[in-house]
């Protein structure tokens, strides 16, 4: 595939989710208003406080939970990007809609966790530190899915495209490596940075 | 921009036909179904629309997977058969399941199912409660099967005539066979809808 190609492809991929995540925080904020609107909210009680034996515990067992939830977003992730390579196989729609869904997704927590209380820099801080990894994986399986629309119109007008060009071992080898990557950080870093911070919250 | 209008674009007519059943469908339920104004259904009816839109392009996809698995099997099988026969053999299929949307349709403009409360919205399994009270769907559940049934049969027919039935079916059920190991691999991955 060209470079401009690639290029392009990706950019629109990440419009896509970037659009879906601004409906998402837009939805998020409507249904907030609505919800206040509809009557006052009594605040969620706090968890009771820990004991220095339970939290003893909780960090031995933090190990194999962490373990579970690596492989729990490994699998979902890999599933997500498996979808979005569908677009290869439906003129791309496949992998508009999950884009879309995705980040609306996104865009419903980021709303949420603002609405919250939660700051700026305690969602990035959340975000990012897998995010980067992980959405740029999702950016380049997008922009792979596009693909299947220059695939059907080409079947359509006659002319042979070349699947090869797309060098889809590459792209499924890049997807392990970078889903490993980010899981293995969402896993292991942002879930001890989320305790962290609700801790600071709470 | 004429080639769009030449004989293969007159194929997208059918999954085109079943994607607007799909989508009247899904209008015609979540209209009815979730009219108050307040959250949760606006929730509800956000995440209606975007699971058909999944669905929908999903099927696509599958349809399209079924063919690539079915034409492979034919190239071994009966070196002959080409691209082609079996892209049309799967587009006239398609009209057995835009029949089958389109009765659905028909059927919830007959029975129209009645408006959720929020009263009943707080039981845990108000929907399928719902979709078994209403005609419509319930018929539309049922002759699922029928439907994708019937189209795998005509696709297999429509192959037999021009390879016969051993390799028609040998290659009808490999397309299906690929289908459903991948959509069983990607279940269990993900063991939800696909979201991060």
């Amino acid at each position: 595939m060209k470079h401009t190609r690639w290029a392009s492809a990706f950019v629109l991929a990440a419009l896509v989710w970037a659009g879906g995540t601004a409906a998402g925080i837009g939805i998020a904020n409507r249904i907030e208003h609505m919800a206040l609107a509809d009557a006052d909210h009594a605040r969620a009680p706090a968890p009771p406080p820990q004991d220095a034996g339970e939290a003893a515990a909780a960090e031995q067992a933090r190990g194999g939970a962490d373990a579970t939830v690596f492989w729990f977003i490994l699998g979902r992730n890999s599933a997500v990007y498996i979808w979005l390579l569908f677009g290869l196989l439906s003129a791309g729609t496949v992998t508009f809609v999950v884009l879309l869904y995705n980040g609306i997704q996104l865009g419903f927590t980021i709303g949420f966790a603002l609405q919250s209380g939660m700051g700026g820099g305690v969602l990035a801080d959340l975000l990012l530190t897998h995010g980067v990894l992980e959405l740029g994986a999702f950016f380049v399986a997008g922009a792979v899915g596009f693909q299947g629309f220059r695939l059907a119109r080409g079947w359509l007008g006659g002319r042979r495209e070349s699947v090869k060009a797309l060098r889809l071992g590459l792209v499924l080898l890049f997807g392990a490596c970078a889903l490993t990557s980010s899981a293995a950080i969402e896993a292991f870093i942002t879930s001890r940075l989320v305790a962290l911070h609700m801790g600071n919250l709470l | 921009m004429h080639q769009w209008f030449g004989a293969k674009a007159a194929l997208l007519l059918p999954p085109g036909a079943w994607l607007l059943g799909l989508a009247a469908f899904t209008t015609l339920s979540v209209e009815t179904l979730f009219v108050e104004d307040n959250v949760m259904f606006l929730v509800a009816r956000l995440t209606a629309y975007l699971t058909s839109a999944l669905m929908g392009a999903s099927v696509l996809a599958f349809a399209v997977l079924f063919g690539v698995g079915s034409g492979l099997m034919l190239r071994w099988l009966h070196g002959a058969a080409g691209t082609g026969l079996v892209v049309r053999a799967i587009a006239e299929s398609t009209w057995v399941l835009v029949a089958y949307m389109w009765l659905g349709v028909l059927l919830l403009a007959l029975w129209p199912p009645a408006a959720v409360t929020l009263v009943e919205a707080e039981q845990a399994d108000f929907l399928q409660a719902r979709f078994e009270q209403n005609v419509a769907f319930r018929w539309v559940v049922h002759l699922r099967h029928v439907a994708l049934g019937g189209a795998l049969a005509l696709c297999v027919w429509r192959l037999a005539r021009a390879v016969g039935w051993l390799n028609a079916v040998l290659a009808a059920g490999f397309g299906a066979s690929l289908v459903a190991a991948f959509m069983a691999a990607l279940g269990a991955l993900a063991r939800s809808a696909p979201t991060i």
